[in-house]
């Protein structure tokens, strides 16, 4: 008989699945490493379970348990082959057309040569939507380290993508740019 | 002979330090003063916060492509095993 705790565990494990997967697969630049990346987190957390505090935030804790995983031993294994034209064109195959195919690509190929702490940050909060403070808890460091490297890691993207002119944007690409900022 | 109006670039380079070298500046500089690297001598405020909002939007739209992806199918195995050990069978 299984317990109603397990179930829950699972499900909510299940649900967070697709995060795990895009974080790994934004950290590794590589979706085969990142898959094994994101089954050793499922086993950890299954056999930790017991350890997680009713309450407390569990995509955190899963992300916790991701990017230490990663950086214990994925990056220093080096196991991945690095590949980016082939991750480009694994992890974006079913973009549509219409979104700018190419422009993803270039995008992904800046993101692959931040340093691993600016793309973690800037994963975390800028596409994950994690505060500072969760961030600074998952990555164990303090609020204001994860700010400067956010900002670092902007500042970065800027230059690699090489978007130096107003002509880069277009006419579309500048209503979205200040509706996006309306947003925000 | 120079008029008015010659040294428009050094006027609105109001950011610290004066050297406007792209390769020679480290991380930590170019994040301090993240428009240094263009050659851009009016608009710097308005378009740096133009890229960033486009910067910003092509995050969005890479991560929420990774996430939209299907789970894989050993995923969804590992579960059921972990399932199964749970019953303990």
């Amino acid at each position: 008989m299984k317990e109603p705790v397990n179930q829950t565990f699972q499900t909510a494990l299940i649900a967070a699945i697709p995060n795990l997967r895009a974080f790994a697969i934004s950290l590794c630049g590589n979706v085969q490493t990142a898959n094994d990346l994101v089954q050793e987190t499922m086993l950890k957390a299954w056999a930790n379970r017991h350890r997680f505090e009713e309450g407390s935030n569990f995509k955190a804790w899963l992300f916790t348990i991701l990017r230490n995983s990663y950086f214990s031993d994925f990056r220093r294994g080096k196991r991945e082959v690095r590949d980016e034209d082939g991750v480009a064109a694994a992890s974006l195959s079913s973009l549509p057309e219409q979104h700018g195919h190419m422009d993803m690509i270039d995008f992904q190929r800046a993101l692959a040569q931040l340093s691993e702490d600016q793309k973690e940050a800037l994963i975390l909060v800028g596409a994950e939507g994690f505060s500072y403070e969760e961030t600074a808890e998952i990555c164990g460091c303090a609020v204001g380290t994860i700010k400067s490297r956010v900002n670092r890691a902007r500042a970065r993207l800027v230059e690699l993508m090489g978007v130096g002119s107003a002509d880069d944007f277009g006419p579309e690409g500048v209503s979205q740019a200040v509706m996006s900022k309306a947003v925000q | 002979m120079k008029n008015k109006g010659q040294d428009a670039t050094s006027a609105s380079e109001g950011t610290t330090g004066g050297c406007s070298c792209p390769e020679g500046t480290s991380e930590k500089e170019s994040a301090l003063m993240p428009g240094s690297t263009f050659a851009v001598d009016e608009p710097h405020a308005i378009l740096d916060e133009l890229i960033q909002a486009q910067i910003g939007q092509q995050l969005s739209s890479f991560y929420k492509e990774l996430v939209n992806q299907p789970i894989p199918q050993n995923f969804i195995d590992l579960l059921a095993k972990l399932d199964r050990l749970e019953d303990g069978t």
